[in-house]
């Protein structure tokens, strides 16, 4: 399982990819997994993604997200490719405090709380 | 009836009054509710609970999300084009994406010519994308 969430392996339609040095995860699959939910501005192309108090609004592209009134750059920009919005593994972390590991020989994400 | 009618004039300010205090109270829970923060999310069967960010002082409250960086048709250009690029693969790690009335420019620098002439090619290809000014040059990024 390439992926593994709060300690147990997940199932998730899409694999991690890297791209341009950095691991990236399908953010709505992820985020319902770990029990939060996400919307879709397709005018705007923002996204937000909430879990437990804390809502992350995510601009297709770009770097800097809002975490509940909280900037937060992340380490790469989100993309969205066939209706799927990829982020960094790291925005669980910047964004809802789990700690994320990233397996480098299997690729495995890790997400749990620390 | 018309002992029947005054009791009704004498009884209706207190119905009027009971009416009112019901829906206030409902719109004060009503109210109370809203900015109320989610629950926290519920995790997969078997984990424990989900809480606030360690990277957050804790009890700090939210606030209504605000859209990160600039909105409007600009702003929505930029992220159409950026995202256009890193979707063909190309490094943006140091590409400044402008866009002004339809008119993008691209600015910074790829790793290769290849990348160059394919950040050029798919910014073109973007919806809402006129005119491209390709200003990136090929080396390593700053």
């Amino acid at each position: 399982m390439p992926y593994n969430l709060q300690g147990q392996p997940a199932s998730i339609s899409q694999e991690p990819r890297v791209q341009m040095g950095r691991t990236y995860i399908p953010l709505d699959e992820v985020t319902q997994q770990l029990g939060g939910s996400t919307t879709w501005d397709n005018d705007q192309k923002l996204a937000t993604a909430t879990v437990g108090q804390w809502t992350a609004t995510i601009r297709m592209a770009d770097e800097n997200v809002d975490v509940s009134g909280t900037p937060v750059r992340l380490n790469a920009a989100p993309f969205v490719e066939d209706g799927v919005m990829w982020v960094p593994a790291q925005l669980f972390h910047d964004a809802f405090g789990y700690q994320v590991d990233i397996d480098p020989g299997s690729q495995q994400v890790s997400i749990a709380l620390p | 009836m018309v002992n029947n009618h005054a009791s009704w004039v004498r009884t209706a300010p207190w119905l009027l009054g009971v009416t009112l205090a019901i829906s206030l109270a409902g719109c004060t829970n009503k109210e109370a509710e809203a900015p109320a923060p989610a629950p926290p999310g519920g995790p997969p069967a078997g984990a424990g609970p989900v809480g606030g960010p360690p990277g957050v002082p804790p009890g700090t409250a939210p606030t209504a999300a605000r859209p990160p960086g600039a909105s409007g048709p600009d702003a929505v250009t930029n992220s159409k084009v950026k995202n256009a690029l890193m979707t063909q693969k190309v490094d943006v790690s140091h590409v400044t994406v402008e866009s002004k009335d339809g008119t993008v420019t691209l600015s910074g620098s790829v790793p290769t010519a290849g990348q160059k002439a394919l950040a050029e090619k798919a910014a073109k290809q973007t919806a809402g994308v006129k005119t491209v000014k390709d200003n990136l040059t090929v080396g390593a990024g700053k």
